[in-house]
Formats: structure tokens, C-alpha cells, sequence
């Protein structure tokens, strides 16, 4: 009974848990510009973190070594700092735009603007991040975050889409002087879905929540079904977003802007609906992005680390924390946008993901920790497909839409 | 009763791993002790091993004698010419070091045989603790300060470089000086 409590409570988290600031710019902005032209993106990005996340709770739970222990032992202190210094450079800029989304919702439902409640909203995630256990980080945004699912809701009031958009599904409309701006879009969809961050973060967990061998179903039902349910969401957002916005001419260029999509099937409650998804979505997703930094840190430096122990017992782990926090809200007072920095984010991820997730080749093919339990053909030709089509995609659709002043 | 549980699986855990301890011949440096965690007897983890001292014995056999912890070998690794820089800057504060023999079990984890306390390595997560912790609310420093005094180390223990176990790193170059058989290992000088 216990164990099919966990997997649902699992299930159930991965679920709510999907979305974040990254995921919902990338959806609505998809969805809005291009209608179903990019679902393909999202199918295949789910796909890509339902196996990497599988092999990461696997890789933990056989070694009882986390993803940041194993890059430092195996592959020694001086290659340790790419993977480090790319995922301080991305989760940084992630986190600030994470803060945003958070402060973007509390705007929705306040009326008072997120430049003034940017700060609140970290304040909001130090508090959490200081004082809470592990279970209620990852569970309690992620509960909430259930209400994601309102985005099907709204999907299913709205009918079937009319045979225009339907067809956008296998011919993108991508118009003249829009195809470095298209190919930023499937970056920054990727690197949205595929971030490095959750996996620090989910073979952390499995530490924190002591899983051994014999969660290795615990491990793949949440990764499968928890992934592939919660990337409903996601779909649904972009659905919304080419039915509602894309008519209208709107390019979704803020975060409030695509919250108008539920505004048409639900009304007020529908506008309400999406501040609550984004606030408990960006808040999970800035808690985790800021756990992960630091279990990476910590990790591979070799500190006392843990969410269920007190911050006096892990003082360095802790430390970085804050520190980390601090150079996000920098990033986040210089104003940015939070729309447009978490598609940047997004894409910066993409294009670092080789640097982050090559080891992972070489981890889960490696019997010294994983025994018999190592990656078969399928999964590593999975992980080089996607770093390679998640480079390729980025390298060329950075400087494109630079040049082209797109995105 | 949850913990009691928790605690049941983190041992089963280390015995299964200990199980896989390699033999005292298949004792690799770089697989098995360079960047290993090093966790001590209590069960804190301390870091990790940033180099390796070895000593050229008058017998021509190459004796590992100290594992070194800290920001300048770390640099070492990266550069030999970042070392010195970062000397400058630090001053061996942050250098510790750890005989070889303190080392319990070559599991994937390295056991030291004394507490966390017994070593200086970790000292700035104590200072952490005691001069900027104390102070917010919710650290928890006040249980675990009655937790140390119980043990009997207490913050004037804590607060002190313990030598028992370790000492300072010498400066880069002192080694050489002081006697040209030691040979300090750089791992710059292997595939890393």
C-alpha cells in the first residue's frame, strides 16, 4: 500500500510539477506564432526527459552516487568545472526568469506590478529553500501545480480547432524572415524540457528519499507516466495559445499576455486559473532550480548537503545557496523581461546541454556503478540524438536571431 | 520509528557497497582515491581528495603518505601556474591535509577512522556555522551546539584548528626544499 502511495504521490508530482517559467513561455509563443507547427518539439522533448530522467533515478538509486558525484570521480576535478560553470551560467539566468514568473502571477492576482514584487517572490523562495523539508518542496508547489490541468479544460471548452490551424500541425506556417526565429523557438523548447537542472535535482532526491535498488518501478512509473501526463499541460497551453492568440495576431510576448488563451474558454476564473498554474509552477521550478545548483555544488566539492538536515549542519551547502539566490535577483533587477529571459535561458540550455549531459554517455554505461542495470542501445542512441539535435539547433538559431533582431 | 527504518536501509545500503570493496592489490589512485568523498567515522562528509602527497623513499618505492584538500590544489589540478595565484591570495588558510593511514576503508566513499571534529578539513562549514548561522533563526545551531557539547566538542574545540589528525599544507615548492626525495603527485600530469 505504501509503495502504491509513493509511485502516485510521484505520478502525481511529476505531473504538477512539468511546467515551469521556461515551459510556458515556449508553449504560448509556440502555440501563438507558429499554431500546432511545434507540437513535434514538445513530443519529442517529453520523450528525451521521460528517458533521461529513468536513467538518472536509475543510475542513483543502483549507485547511491548522485549525476554531480559521479562527473567528479569519474571524470576528475578539472572537467567537472564545464558541466558547473555551464549549469551557473544557465540555471542563474533560469532562476531569475523563474522569479519572475512568480512574480508575474502574484502581479495577475494583485494588481500591483512584478518589478516591486520580484523581490517578494525571492524573499518567498529563500523562506522555503531555509526552512522547509524535502518532501514539502517537492510536493507542495507541485500539488498545486495540479491546476495545470485546467489548461485541458479550457482546451476541451473551446471544441476541436477549424482544419487551418489543424494543418499548421504538419505544415508550420513559417513566413519568409521567420526561420532563425522558428529554430529558437525548438531550441529554447528543448532546452526548456530537457534542463540539466532536473536531473541534478532528481538523482538528489533520490538520496534525500533514501531510494535503493528496489524503487527502480517507483523510479520508471513516475518518470514515464509522471512526465508523459504532465506534459499535457504543456500541449495544452500551446493548443490554447494557437486557437485563442494566434487568430488575433497576438505573438504572446509576455507572460500575462498568454494567460488571455484561458481567459476565452473560462472567463475570469479562467485568467485566475492560469495566475495559480503560474505561480506554483515558476515557485516549484525556482525552488528546484535553486536546490539543484547547490546539491551540484555542494556534490562535487564534497559538502554536507541535504534539504532534511539543518542548514547549521550543511553551512557551506546552505551558504552557496544564498549566494546563488542573491546573483538571480540581480539578474532579475536589471528588468528583463521574464518572458523573453526564460526563452534565452531556455535556448542557453540547449546549447550547453552537450557540455552537461555528455557524461551521462559514459556514467550509465558504466558497470562499476550500475551493474547489470546499465543503458542499452536504444537509450544511448537517445541521448546522442537529442544532444545533437539540441546543439545543432541552438548554435545555428542564437546568432540567426540575433542578426535578424528576432524572438 | 521512520527513522529507525531510514537508517535500516542506509546501513544495508553501506553493506552492500562494502561488499564491493576492491582488494588491497586493486588499490587505483585515480579510481579510488583521487576526488573520492571523504566521509568520516560519524558519518559527515568533509570534502573530497584534491591531490595526493607521495614521498620517494630512500628505497626507490614511491610511498603515498597524505591526501590534500583545499582551493590551492584544486588549483594545482587546473594549472600549475594558478597555484601560486591562489596561494597568494589564500595563504594556505583553506590547505588541509590528512595522513593516508587515516584512511578506514577504500570503499567508493574514503572512511577516515576520527570524527568530523578530529580534522581541520571542514573547518569553514564550523565557522559558517558559529560565526554567521548562530545567528539567523531556524539554523538549528542551538541544538546542534548542545548536541557538540554533549559529545564534548564543544565550540572552543570547534572553533580551534584540531592538529591531532591533520596539519596545514607547507606552501608549494617546500616539499622539494625541504627534501629533494618528496615528490608531490599532480594529477595534471595524468589523463585529467
Amino acid at each position: 500500500m505504501k509503495k502504491v502511495f509513493a509511485i502516485a504521490l510521484g505520478i502525481v508530482t511529476a505531473i504538477g510539477g512539468f511546467l515551469d517559467a521556461g515551459t510556458v513561455a515556449t508553449s504560448g509563443e509556440a502555440g501563438a506564432k507558429y499554431g500546432f507547427g511545434l507540437i513535434w518539439a514538445v513530443i519529442l522533448a517529453t520523450i528525451e526527459i521521460i528517458l533521461l530522467v529513468e536513467m538518472v533515478g536509475r543510475f542513483t538509486a543502483v549507485s547511491q552516487k548522485t549525476y554531480a558525484d559521479a562527473i567528479r570521480e569519474k571524470f576528475g576535478f578539472k572537467f567537472y568545472l564545464f558541466p558547473l560553470a555551464s549549469e551557473l551560467i544557465a540555471e542563474s539566468l533560469l532562476l531569475a526568469a523563474e522569479l519572475g514568473g512568480v512574480a508575474i502571477a502574484l502581479s495577475l492576482l494583485t494588481g500591483i506590478s512584478w518589478h516591486y514584487l520580484f523581490p517578494v517572490a525571492a524573499l518567498l523562495v529563500l523562506i522555503l529553500v531555509w526552512s522547509a523539508s524535502f518532501d514539502i518542496i517537492e510536493n507542495g508547489p507541485a500539488l498545486l501545480g495540479l491546476v495545470t490541468l485546467s489548461f485541458l479544460v479550457g482546451v476541451i471548452l473551446l471544441g476541436p480547432p477549424k482544419l487551418s490551424l489543424l494543418q499548421t500541425l504538419w505544415k508550420p506556417p513559417v513566413q519568409q524572415g521567420q526561420f532563425a526565429d522558428y529554430l529558437y523557438l525548438v531550441a529554447a523548447i528543448l532546452g526548456a524540457t530537457i534542463s540539466p537542472y532536473l536531473l541534478y535535482f532528481y538523482s538528489s532526491g533520490a538520496i534525500e528519499e533514501h531510494w535503493s535498488g528496489k524503487s527502480l518501478l517507483l523510479n520508471r512509473v513516475t518518470a514515464i507516466v509522471g512526465m508523459g501526463f504532465g506534459s499535457i499541460g504543456s500541449l495544452a497551453l500551446l493548443i490554447l495559445s494557437a486557437i485563442v492568440l494566434r487568430p488575433l495576431n497576438m505573438q504572446a510576448g509576455t507572460l500575462g499576455e498568454i494567460g488571455l488563451a484561458m481567459a476565452k474558454p473560462l472567463g475570469i476564473v479562467g485568467g485566475y486559473l492560469f495566475a495559480v498554474a503560474l505561480f506554483s509552477t515558476c515557485l516549484g521550478a525556482a525552488l528546484e532550480v535553486v536546490l539543484a545548483v547547490s546539491y551540484n555544488v555542494a556534490q562535487g566539492f564534497g559538502w554536507e548537503w541535504g534539504q532534511n538536515q539543518n542548514p547549521v549542519q550543511t553551512a557551506r551547502y546552505y551558504a552557496f545557496m544564498i549566494v546563488f539566490l542573491l546573483i538571480a535577483v540581480i539578474i532579475g533587477l536589471l528588468g528583463i523581461d521574464p518572458l523573453q529571459l526564460a526563452l534565452f535561458a531556455s535556448t542557453v540550455i540547449a546549447l550547453f546541454l552537450p557540455v552537461s549531459l555528455s557524461p551521462f554517455l559514459f556514467i550509465m554505461n558504466d558497470p562499476a556503478y550500475l551493474k547489470d542495470k546499465t543503458n542499452g542501445w536504444f537509450d544511448n542512441t537517445a541521448i546522442i540524438l537529442i544532444l545533437l539535435i539540441a546543439f545543432a539547433v541552438a548554435v545555428v538559431s542564437i546568432p540567426l536571431e540575433i542578426i535578424t533582431g528576432g524572438g | 520509528m521512520k527513522e529507525r527504518e531510514q537508517e535500516q536501509v542506509r546501513e544495508q545500503v553501506r553493506e552492500e557497497i562494502r561488499a564491493e570493496v576492491p582488494s588491497r592489490e586493486q588499490i587505483l589512485v585515480m579510481r579510488n582515491i583521487m576526488d573520492n568523498q571523504l566521509e568520516t567515522s560519524d558519518d559527515i562528509e568533509i570534502g573530497r581528495v584534491a591531490d595526493i602527497e607521495a614521498e620517494l623513499r630512500p628505497d626507490g618505492r614511491l610511498v603515498l603518505t597524505r591526501l590534500m584538500t583545499g582551493p590551492e590544489a584544486l588549483a594545482g589540478r587546473i594549472s600549475s601556474r594558478l597555484r601560486p595565484i591562489v596561494h597568494f591570495l589564500l595563504r594556505n588558510r583553506f590547505e588541509h591535509s590528512i595522513p593516508i593511514d587515516e584512511i578506514d576503508g577504500f570503499h567508493p566513499t574514503l572512511r577516515l577512522r576520527g570524527r568530523a571534529i578530529d580534522y581541520s578539513t571542514g573547518e569553514s562549514e564550523r565557522w559558517l556555522a558559529n560565526h554567521v548561522f548562530r545567528w539567523l533563526p531556524g539554523s538549528g545551531w542551538k541544538e546542534w551546539h548542545e548536541q557538540l557539547e554533549q559529545s564534548g566538542t564543544g565550540t572552543a574545540e570547534t572553533e580551534a584548528a584540531t592538529e591531532t589528525r591533520t596539519e596545514e599544507t607547507r606552501a608549494p615548492g617546500d616539499a622539494a626544499r625541504g627534501n629533494p626525495a618528496v615528490a608531490s603527485h599532480q594529477s595534471e600530469h595524468h589523463s585529467h
